[in-house]
């Protein structure tokens, strides 16, 4: 079998670790490098992950690599991307794709004329009770999805992901995307009108938001909510959760993606958590952009996905500073 | 003490059976349109009254009235028992806009009787103790709150459905949660609220800035397919309260297929010694009695109203409302101080 060689560009997002897991567990897949600007963490993640470090990005993308994994600060995608597509690698793109619409239509415009393929990481779309619930709306269920209710909430990061210059956003632009994805997917409709209220609100002091609540309307009329705070506290038996309400004209579907848990009460830790034994979302995505780019099939999730769900994001800073609400217009 | 209940539905015959078991309370009088009611009430020990203004005339050393009416009749009839002298203790909603609140709270200020409002969730052990985590300063200073109420469709006849009549499921059903969290987390600022509604469903949905910055988002619903449920969670910059009613069951009854006597299979119950629906009966009474200031006050019933009232605007313009910004809706300046008093435990 012939293996399908890959490279990793920009390591700041913790999820390359899962990415750079399940890559090397795939017989057919291989490795060839990885790059980031940081050179004590392109080392590091060389050595654990056994992995060449390459000294330039130029040199990474001078490999033979047919596609590149980008998982750098969000501010740094447009960068990593365009010079894979200049390079001739397709490219998945951890999320959000861009911190605004100009760059991520350059990105997704780049791609085109260079004729590879932009895939965005939504993976919450290959857990299998986001695919069951997805079924069942296609199925007709619960009828016509009239309102959604969802919380995408999680712990309070670090480092780069605080700091907006290269994060682009705090808590609203880390946090709304991946439930907008899923949204569109399931409602099979594009959001038209965003209203939200936004805040610094955790921690007060900071200079980034990590509260907010996001409205959105779509194009058939349905109405959703999203909470996308950073709000889950280190005392909180989950760091984080997906979560859809979907009201149907027929019933009510109740979509807790990442509810497959149990207890876990340790004195080494002293509360009690609730730890998730639920299927890994990462590796079937990765599966799923390795096996389109392989027989050359468009990617399940473009980067025209990953821009209609990030400008969801921009479109409520705008709308919370605005104080009304702002139409999404690409 | 001598109490009359006024309207003999679903609240008023609940309220009825608690009065005509309280020590000190005199059940006197029941007010119904249906003659039905008469059999009811000579079983209660009180008279039957048809007409209101005749029990008013004529129902002698009569103190108070508990008003368990459809919600666009509250103003009207409080304002005439306010008139008589008469305490007041009115179902929510207090009434369908913030104008008719004004009204009933200057009549009863004018005859010096108590009015409360029974925004009875302030007596829910549950919430009470979700409220007294957070006063006790367990989670820090609030961030992100969210609340929801499902339960089942009244009915499409129903005066409920009838948003002249009831405000529909904003007014009847969030209203709940508005005042529980605005008594917790203060003045609100700024309302957003979108809606559905069709035959047998009616979803609302409202969103909060209240003047501190802090965010709430509040969902009811009226033909929910589930057990009736209620939630509330509150996050801040200290820890995490939680409070879901599907959680809280500490009792299941759950009946094999062949003794099943009707569809449904479950019956949720969460016994408690601390009856909220009398409790707040024996606040009132106890208010009455000893001029004591009501937990809720006759304020924090108006606003939320008028939040309720922000939101209905907010769902009609498809834009986020400023309380105080239209005639409708109620001012933050003349805001009662949303403490409310020292919590319903």
């Amino acid at each position: 079998m012939k293996r399908m060689k890959m490279a990793v560009a920009g390591l700041a997002h913790s999820h390359v670790r899962s990415y750079l897991r399940e890559l090397a567990a795939m017989a057919d897949v291989e490795v060839v490098g990885l790059y980031d600007d940081d050179s004590t963490r392109r080392d590091d993640y060389a050595r654990r992950f056994g992995v060449p470090a390459f000294e330039t990005l130029q040199e990474l993308l001078e490999t033979d690599a047919s596609a590149v994994v980008v998982c750098s600060e969000n501010a740094l995608h447009a960068r990593y991307v365009e010079a894979a597509a200049k390079a001739g690698k397709h490219v998945l793109c951890e999320k959000p794709l861009g911190i605004s619409l100009g760059e991520m239509k350059r990105m997704i415009d780049t791609c085109r004329r260079h004729g590879v393929q932009l895939m965005t990481a939504y993976p919450c779309r290959y857990l299998p009770s986001v695919a069951e619930a997805k079924a069942a709306v296609d199925r007709g269920d619960i009828g016509d999805v009239v309102a959604v209710k969802a919380t995408n909430r999680g712990r309070r990061p670090g480092g780069w992901f605080v700091r907006k210059p290269l994060s682009g956003g705090g808590a609203v632009l880390d946090h709304t995307v991946h439930v907008l994805d899923l949204m569109r997917w399931m409602l099979r409709s594009e959001p038209v009108e965003v209203y939200a209220e936004v805040g610094a609100l955790f921690d007060r002091t900071g200079d980034i938001d990590d509260a907010g609540i996001v409205h959105v309307r779509f194009a058939s009329g349905t109405n959703a909510v999203l909470d996308p705070s950073w709000s889950r506290s280190p005392s909180f038996p989950v760091g984080g959760d997906v979560t859809l309400e979907l009201i149907g004209t027929k019933g009510v579907l109740e979509l807790d993606a990442l509810g497959q848990t149990n207890e876990v009460c340790s004195e080494a830790s002293g509360k009690t958590v609730r730890a998730y034994w639920g299927d890994p979302m990462d590796g079937p995505m990765l599966r799923a952009f390795i096996e389109a780019v392989r027989d050359g099939r468009p990617v399940p999730v473009t980067g025209e996905d990953g821009l209609r769900s990030a400008a969801v994001a921009l479109a409520a800073y705008e709308a919370a500073e605005r104080g009304a609400p702002v139409r999404i217009e690409l | 003490m001598n109490v009359a209940v006024v309207g003999y539905g679903t609240m008023g015959k609940l309220l009825a059976g608690h009065l005509a078991s309280m020590d000190g309370v005199r059940l006197s009088a029941i007010c119904s349109t249906s003659p039905k009611t008469k059999p009811e009430a000579e079983r209660l020990g009180a008279r039957w009254y048809a007409d209101y203004a005749d029990m008013l005339a004529s129902c002698a050393g009569l103190q108070a009235v508990v008003l368990a009416l459809p919600t666009h009749l509250h103003r009207t009839f409080a304002v005439l028992a306010a008139k008589s002298g008469l305490h007041v203790f009115c179902e929510k909603p207090m009434a369908l806009s913030p104008a008719e609140c004004d009204e009933m709270i200057d009549a009863c200020e004018r005859s010096g009787v108590v009015l409360f409002v029974g925004h009875v969730l302030r007596f829910f052990p549950e919430y009470a103790d979700l409220r007294r985590h957070v006063t006790e300063g367990a989670i820090g200073r609030i961030a992100v709150a969210h609340a929801k109420r499902f339960g089942p469709h009244p009915g499409d006849t129903s005066w409920f459905v009838d948003e002249a009549k009831s405000g529909g499921v904003l007014l009847d059903m969030m209203i709940h949660d508005i005042d529980f969290i605005r008594s917790i987390m203060g003045e609100v600022r700024t309302v957003y609220a979108f809606a559905y509604k069709s035959p047998g469903l009616q979803y609302a949905n409202a969103t909060l800035r209240f003047s501190d910055g802090a965010i709430a988002n509040l969902e009811a619903m009226w033909g929910y397919p589930g057990p009736f449920t209620t939630f509330a969670e509150l996050a801040g910059d200290g820890g995490i309260v939680r409070s879901d009613s599907n959680l809280a069951r500490p009792v299941r009854i759950l009946r094999s297929s062949r003794e099943r006597r009707e569809e449904g299979v479950e019956i949720p119950s969460s016994p408690t010694l601390r009856d909220p629906y009398r409790r707040q009966l024996e606040h009132f009474i106890d208010c009455v009695r000893t001029g004591s200031s009501p937990i809720v006050s006759a304020r924090d019933a108006r606003q939320a109203v008028a939040v309720a009232c922000a939101a209905l605007e907010s769902v009609r313009t498809g834009r986020p409302v400023k309380l105080g910004e239209t005639p409708n809706a109620g001012t933050v300046s003349e805001a009662g101080g949303g403490a409310g008093g020292g919590g319903a435990a």
